[in-house]
């Protein structure tokens, strides 16, 4: 029996819904439960899983509960929503009884000597609720997408006439002073100091500068479109201006996708300026010879390789020979037992990393489709149902409206994997797991149980990277042996997990 | 305070969205305080209007 329940006016955010949408499941009896701001996108997600909403009234201010229960007494099912969402059954009591201020004012009383905002506000919302903090002298760091490109801008402006900054929209990382916020990989503090617009790219040379005894004092996203025409660089300029300044910072490294030409000039002029060693990696680029105080990668993991050259006086050339060596050892290894099917498909929870597989894989196989192609004419039409190599970003805006991000939730991204396995056209499967702050407390349990479930006499082969440290709060030890008993093939970057996976179809194909 | 001195002085957060946003601060013992934050009550428009009359930062 499928009922829904209103309330009127209620706002909670996803991912408390989603665990209380997951603790009514573990109730016998409870086929499904849903929980769901009612926006549009929202309502057509329950209705799909079956739940009747009747929309007159509705707006998207009101919570939607859904409840698919076997026997009598549903009604009581919907008292325990209530009751978890009055009281989270996870949280800490001494959290619990925290005094928390309804409004950015009332916050301010409580801790007035704040000086960042942290939004994570749906969209429609968000914009307005940073012009408030920035006119109260808060910077601002807005996890929120579907942002306006006119909002982004005069937010930005606003920022730096008030000596601000504003790190986003869609900036779901950043660190300072070695302190994590969003989605952040627990590294060591140290002399690197990062500007990004991309947010699994910022992870991941984190991660790999780690792997390397590296520590970054500050890492400031931007988000995206930072560095696109219409915005201009403007925080991406500015936080260099900081770095630069900053004594303890002897390197300065900028990722992203290659900027619009007017900001890249501008962003090289500033690095220049600010006389101290910098990398670049803005992947997709044509590689470039280095000049002076700059260094040019195109991966990440080279990124951190030539960051770690740097540091230690080493020679930077030899450095990125050593590495492709290391990748050429990966190739090497790529002929593994029988091979049902054609085809790779990468299915990635990062955008950056989708994007970077798929430069590499490109060099190996070809054509690679994808719902965020490298080349707009390999667009998917049907992001659900790839076709020939594609690669799927599943953090992309089309997954994540009215569904959380399967960096925080992994299950969707799980469907898919299985779907995928059961592909006969399937041979090879690319995938991420990104751990740390923000991201899901046990990723790849539910990636295994996909795996275990699969129905083929030849299951594909699995070949991933855990972009992770060992200090994260997921256990990368554990998450890396769930994998491996499964069968997965861990690699040790990204970079080489697309290489490894490649190699193993072109190599089918020679 | 500037951006300059978020940087000297390392984050103090004020938290509106996501409680797990929030917890990990704690977490990591950053000072931080989260907005128990509702959508406005009225219409878009009559808040524009309201903040017309009454300056800026109605909440």
């Amino acid at each position: 029996m499928k009922r829904i329940e209103v309330v009127k006016g209620e706002y909670y955010d996803s991912v408390t819904l989603m665990m209380v949408a997951k603790e009514l499941k573990k109730i016998q009896g409870v086929g499904d439960a849903a929980l769901n701001m009612a926006t549009e996108a929202n309502v057509s997600i329950m209705r799909a899983a079956g739940f009747e909403v009747e929309t007159d009234s509705l707006s998207p201010d009101d919570l939607l509960i859904g409840i698919d229960f076997e026997g009598e007494g549903i009604e009581k099912l919907f008292d325990t929503a209530r009751s978890y969402l009055a009281r989270p059954p996870w949280r800490k009591e001494e959290i619990e009884a925290e005094y928390s201020p309804v409004t950015l004012s009332g916050a301010l009383t409580v801790l007035p000597e704040s000086n960042l905002a942290l939004i994570s506000l749906p969209g429609r919302y968000a914009a307005a609720e940073a012009m408030k903090a920035l006119k109260r002298g808060l910077n601002v760091m807005l996890y929120s997408d579907n942002v306006s490109i006119e909002d982004e801008v005069e937010l930005k402006q606003f920022a730096e006439k008030n000596d601000l900054i504003v790190m986003g929209p869609d900036c779901g990382t950043a660190v300072i002073n070695g302190k994590g916020l969003g989605f952040s990989n627990v590294c060591p503090t140290g002399p690197i100091g990062i500007v990004a617009a991309s947010g699994t790219g910022l992870q991941e040379v984190m991660v790999q500068l780690s792997r390397r005894n590296l520590g970054v004092k500050h890492a400031i996203g931007t988000g995206g479109r930072d560095v696109t025409s219409s915005v201009g660089g403007i925080s991406f300029l500015r936080a260099i201006k900081e770095l630069a300044d900053d004594s303890e910072i002897s390197i300065i490294v900028a990722v992203g996708k290659p900027p619009a030409p007017e900001v890249r000039k501008k962003i090289l002029e500033s690095l220049r300026e600010a006389g101290k060693q910098s990398v670049i990696c803005f992947m997709g680029d044509a590689p470039r010879k280095d000049e002076g105080s700059l260094y040019y990668s195109t991966q990440l993991e080279e990124c951190a390789v030539v960051v770690e050259a740097l540091h230690e006086g080493g020679d930077v050339t030899l450095a990125r020979e050593k590495l492709r060596t290391e990748y050429a050892k990966v190739s090497g290894k790529s002929s593994t037992g029988e091979l049902s099917g054609r085809y790779l498909r990468g299915l990635f929870t990062g955008g950056t990393l989708c994007y970077e597989a798929q430069y590499i894989a490109q060099s190996y196989i070809n054509p690679i489709y994808g719902n965020a192609p490298l080349r707009k004419d390999l667009k998917l039409e049907n992001s659900l149902k790839p076709v020939g190599h594609s690669f799927i970003d599943y953090g992309e805006d089309e997954f994540t409206q009215g569904r959380l991000h399967p960096m925080i939730d992994p299950t969707f991204r799980a469907e898919q994997l299985k779907k995928q396995s059961e592909d006969s056209s399937v041979a090879v499967i690319l995938f991420d797991v990104v751990l740390g702050y923000g991201s899901a407390e046990n990723p790849c349990s539910d990636l295994v149980e996909a795996i275990r479930s699969v129905k083929r006499d030849i299951k594909p082969v699995y070949v991933a990277y855990v972009c992770g440290t060992d200090r994260d709060p997921q256990d990368i030890e554990k998450q890396r042996s769930l994998l491996e008993s499964v069968g997965v093939i861990v690699c040790e970057s990204n970079a080489r997990a697309a290489t490894l996976a490649a190699n193993i179809l072109s190599r089918k194909e020679r | 305070m500037s951006f300059k001195e978020l940087l000297e002085d390392g984050p103090r957060v004020v938290n509106i969205g996501m409680d797990r946003f929030y917890l990990d601060l704690l977490d990591q013992e950053v000072p931080a305080v989260k907005v128990n934050w509702k959508p406005p009550l009225v219409k878009s428009s009559l808040m524009e209007k309201l903040k017309r009359l009454r300056g800026d930062d109605i909440e």
